[in-house]
């Protein structure tokens, strides 16, 4: 059971560190478009949206490392999930508000208006955290018996 | 408290690398555009429901225009209106050009088309439509 439950959230972190970091390589390369696709959001001021098309891959890139790593694993798996939250309640904004923008989730590759799969998959990835979180907790409950 | 510890150290190590990648990268965002406004860059980006305007006047939309666009000028905004609205949907994006990134006949007929007809993602564009690749 014990290694079952290791498998899985092995399978967990392997997917989210490797979405997370595609997420993070199109836009460290492109801040500039990155910076666009925030912008059209329409949530930050400029100044704002700058300095989250620089600092935002750079802390998924750092999430998608400390993710794989078993002492930072559980830590990771918060603020990844937080984040997906974060980008689901924008996504959300956007859709309300009749805009037609691409996510900017992966850059380039995204398409713009697909909200519904884009929403499901975030919430997807949210789920494969919670897992993690769930297996480390279950991990340290064992280990104070 | 260790995950707070944890989150600070992530943090600096995201705020180090996002630094460095400020300085070595060379593509900086522009904040000269406002925020309606595209290069040719990332024209791309835009989605393929994509209605190209020529905000020219009809002898310079005849001398040469991007392909599939429909042209939409100042002078005959009204008589030419009917034509666009026949083509447009609610879906739609509208992408304005000009004779250049500098013209402002794009902004006025990107403006008229927000305001005076409710439409909403229109984006200008401020690049050189001759290099309109698509």
């Amino acid at each position: 059971m014990e290694k079952i439950r290791l498998v899985c959230s092995w399978i967990c972190r392997i997917i989210l560190a490797s979405t997370f970091a595609y997420a993070s390589y199109v836009k460290i390369l492109h801040p500039d478009l990155f910076f666009m696709d925030i912008r059209n959001y329409q949530l930050l001021p400029d100044e704002l949206s700058q300095i989250s098309a620089y600092l935002l891959p750079a802390f998924e890139l750092c999430l998608s490392i400390t993710i794989l790593i078993p002492r930072y694993s559980k830590t990771s798996a918060t603020i990844m999930a937080t984040l997906l939250f974060i980008f689901i309640l924008a996504i959300l904004s956007a859709w309300f508000r009749g805009l037609d923008i691409s996510c900017g989730c992966f850059g380039n590759s995204d398409v713009t208006g697909n909200y519904i799969s884009t929403i499901l998959r975030d919430i997807l990835l949210i789920v494969l955290a919670i897992i993690i979180l769930l297996f480390e907790k279950r991990k340290s409950d064992t280990l104070h018996l | 408290m260790k995950i707070i510890k944890d989150f600070i150290l992530i943090s600096i190590i995201s705020i180090g690398f996002a630094t460095a990648n400020y300085f070595i990268n060379a593509n900086r965002p522009n904040t000269e555009l406002l925020p309606d406004e595209i290069t040719l860059k990332s024209v791309n980006r835009l989605p393929t429901n994509l209605i190209i305007v020529d905000a020219r006047s009809i002898s310079d939309f005849n001398k040469g225009h991007i392909k599939n666009a429909v042209n939409l000028s100042e002078a005959k905004f009204d008589e030419q209106l009917g034509a666009f609205l026949d083509i447009w949907t609610p879906e739609s994006t509208i992408l304005v050009y000009c004779n250049s990134g500098s013209c402002n006949s794009s902004r006025n007929i990107a403006e008229k088309l927000k305001h005076e007809c409710n439409i909403k993602n229109v984006y200008v564009l401020k690049d050189d439509w001759k290099k309109w690749k698509k």
